[in-house]
């Protein structure tokens, strides 16, 4: 409890901490989320051209994103700190978050927030929102689209841990992490239709980039159970083996000395 | 009560070593591993209330301990007993007991001013806002921050950052601290305010202090205590009196000469002149080979004498002896 309290705290106080350099918060949030709309109209006409690909309509993209977006957000600016694990082991800065009496991976976690990720969650709720209103999304459908993004938050959590978590292993950690962690969010923002067959169960089941974006669209539109508790269960899978991975992979880490502010 | 111990205390690092004369294909496939003994079988005791200097040259092996010691790195071998507990098993635990200050990290918010980081660390150790506010005055006093308390900490010098970092790691009123080169890029006055902070916290708060540091000046003022440590091995523990008592061997004397000379007079064997000018002449004695009395007493009869002024060898000359010897 005392843990999570903390937790809270840390966000708070970076939020703040960020909102001082005031002109950087603003352009990266509106930069951020004038990025993502050049991306989505792409889609979008690229949608249009070729029409229905494999059940996925030029609309779905919006649904796409909205998931995608708005799931990345809220893992990318509450949890940036995740991402900094890399440079915090190499920097020899991870040693302060040894050194606290609350729960590591929390602390770590909440290290830092990114304020461009909060263009991507604002981008995502309105790309949601546009997908909501021209499926005419029944509340079923809203209730189950929310329990969804915390699914895919906790999925797209997970393997973003142990895409970092690596760095614990290989002297160079920081360039196979950002690769691996590229190509599951990459492969996460294309057109739905495009997988199939393997290469679907690779990206749903290996490298899960589908179960954070394409995946929910297809659950919320066909209201598919089924999917829902296979979603459910990889979750808890994910979330429960990213964890154990990190604490296993912390025992591997050697104190560096170098220099360092903050962080 | 003993607050520290550390036996048979062992750290071994695994590196990859390449032959040089094969080729590329074959040292990917077969590279020797080399152990480096960083902490080689150390055994010491401190107690409570102790200040303790905890040197050694580079590479020594003072930093690898001072993190096994706050349970950031796995020991390879031995034990160690801090309040009692184990640091890797109980690291939760030992954090309340202990503060830790890395001269060149900060772990503050640096956007922000001290009390948000206080508050911070406070909220950390459990403690509740009565509680922050209380313990962030009494801090505030004692490390006399209240002239820059309201400012965003990246906007402080490095003497005052220095005085929060020390201020913010004591928050939670440990019974012990392990400052790693507290002083390091500090002017020589914030230098002497942050040692005189030290030995306040000791004195007033019963803080036991385990240093590592490079300046003598750090050990000579604030630790009772030094333990030397080189190769992973510890070579002197000793009190720092006994330290200087032990090893000086040497003594200068500064004289101000009456009479310039062109030509020094010659010395009797164990003195020798370290500097030779027409204000100054600094002669050195090695009291090993003639005493200090038979020394003065010699130039005294060989130089007409305005001033006269003995020193001992600084300690920076006597662990710099100590080093080179092993």
């Amino acid at each position: 409890m005392g843990s999570l309290k903390l937790a809270m705290l840390n966000i708070k106080k970076n939020f703040k901490n960020e909102k001082e350099l005031k002109s950087s918060f603003i352009i990266s949030v509106v930069g951020m989320a004038i990025n993502n709309i050049a991306f989505l109209i792409l889609w979008y006409y690229f949608g249009k051209t070729v029409g229905e690909i494999n059940g996925w309509k030029p609309l779905d993209i919006f649904g796409l994103y909205g998931f995608t977006s708005t799931t990345f957000g809220l893992v990318d600016s509450l949890f940036n700190g995740l991402y900094k694990i890399p440079e915090y082991i190499t920097t020899g800065n991870f040693d302060k978050y040894l050194l606290t009496p609350k729960n590591i991976l929390l602390k770590v976690s909440t290290s830092k927030i990114s304020t461009s990720a909060l263009g991507d969650l604002l981008f995502g709720i309105v790309c949601f929102i546009i997908f909501a209103f021209f499926n005419k999304l029944t509340i079923i459908q809203l209730m189950l689209s929310l329990l969804l993004i915390i699914l895919s938050s906790i999925i797209f959590y997970s393997f973003s841990l142990i895409c970092m978590s690596i760095s614990f292993y290989l002297m160079d950690g920081h360039n196979v992490s950002t690769g691996l962690y590229g190509t599951f969010v990459s492969n996460s923002l294309y057109h739905g239709g495009a997988f199939t067959g393997v290469l679907r169960a690779i990206f749903i089941f290996i490298i899960p980039s589908l179960l954070v974006g394409a995946v929910p669209v297809e659950i919320v539109k066909g209201l598919s159970l089924d999917g829902l508790i296979v979603v459910i269960f990889l979750a808890t899978f994910w979330f429960l083996f990213s964890v154990f991975f990190f604490y296993k992979s912390l025992r591997k880490y050697e104190s560096n000395n170098f220099f360092g502010f903050g962080g | 009560m003993k607050i520290i111990e550390v036996k048979k205390l062992l750290k071994e690092y695994k590196y990859k070593v390449k032959d040089e004369k094969k080729g590329f294909f074959y040292n990917l496939f077969n590279e020797k591993e080399k152990v480096l003994k960083a902490v080689n079988n150390i055994s010491f005791d401190i107690e409570e209330g102790e200040t303790v200097a905890f040197i050694g040259p580079n590479g020594a092996g003072k930093s690898t301990t001072i993190k096994m010691l706050t349970g950031i790195l796995y020991p390879t071998k031995g034990e160690i007993k801090i309040c009692g507990l184990t640091p890797i098993k109980d690291r939760n635990e030992l954090a309340y007991n202990i503060g830790t200050v890395f001269g060149q990290r900060s772990q503050l918010l640096p956007n922000l001013p001290l009390t948000e980081s206080m508050e911070m660390f406070g909220t950390m150790y459990d403690m509740d806002k009565n509680q922050i506010k209380k313990r962030t005055k009494e801090l505030v006093a004692l490390f006399e921050l209240e002239e820059f308390i309201n400012q965003p900490v990246r906007k402080l010098s490095l003497g005052q950052r220095m005085r929060a970092e020390i201020a913010v790691s004591l928050i939670h009123s440990p019974k012990i601290i392990f400052l790693d080169e507290p002083t390091i890029g500090l002017d020589v006055v914030s230098k002497k305010n942050l040692r005189d902070l030290l030995i306040k916290i000791n004195k007033e708060e019963k803080v036991t202090i385990f240093l590592t540091s490079h300046d003598t000046e750090d050990i000579q003022s604030i630790c009772d205590r030094c333990i030397i440590i080189n190769h992973g091995k510890i070579i002197i523990d000793t009190s720092t009196k006994q330290l200087m008592k032990d090893y000086v061997k040497n003594k200068n004397i500064i004289i101000t000469p009456n009479t310039v000379f062109e030509e020094f007079p010659e010395l009797i064997n164990g003195v020798k002149y370290e500097k030779k000018s027409k204000n100054q002449i600094i002669v050195n004695v090695d009291t090993e080979v003639v005493s200090t009395q038979k020394a003065l007493q010699d130039l005294i009869k060989k130089l007409d004498i305005d001033d006269i002024n003995i020193e001992n060898e600084s300690l920076e000359n006597i662990i710099r002896g100590i080093y080179e010897e092993n």
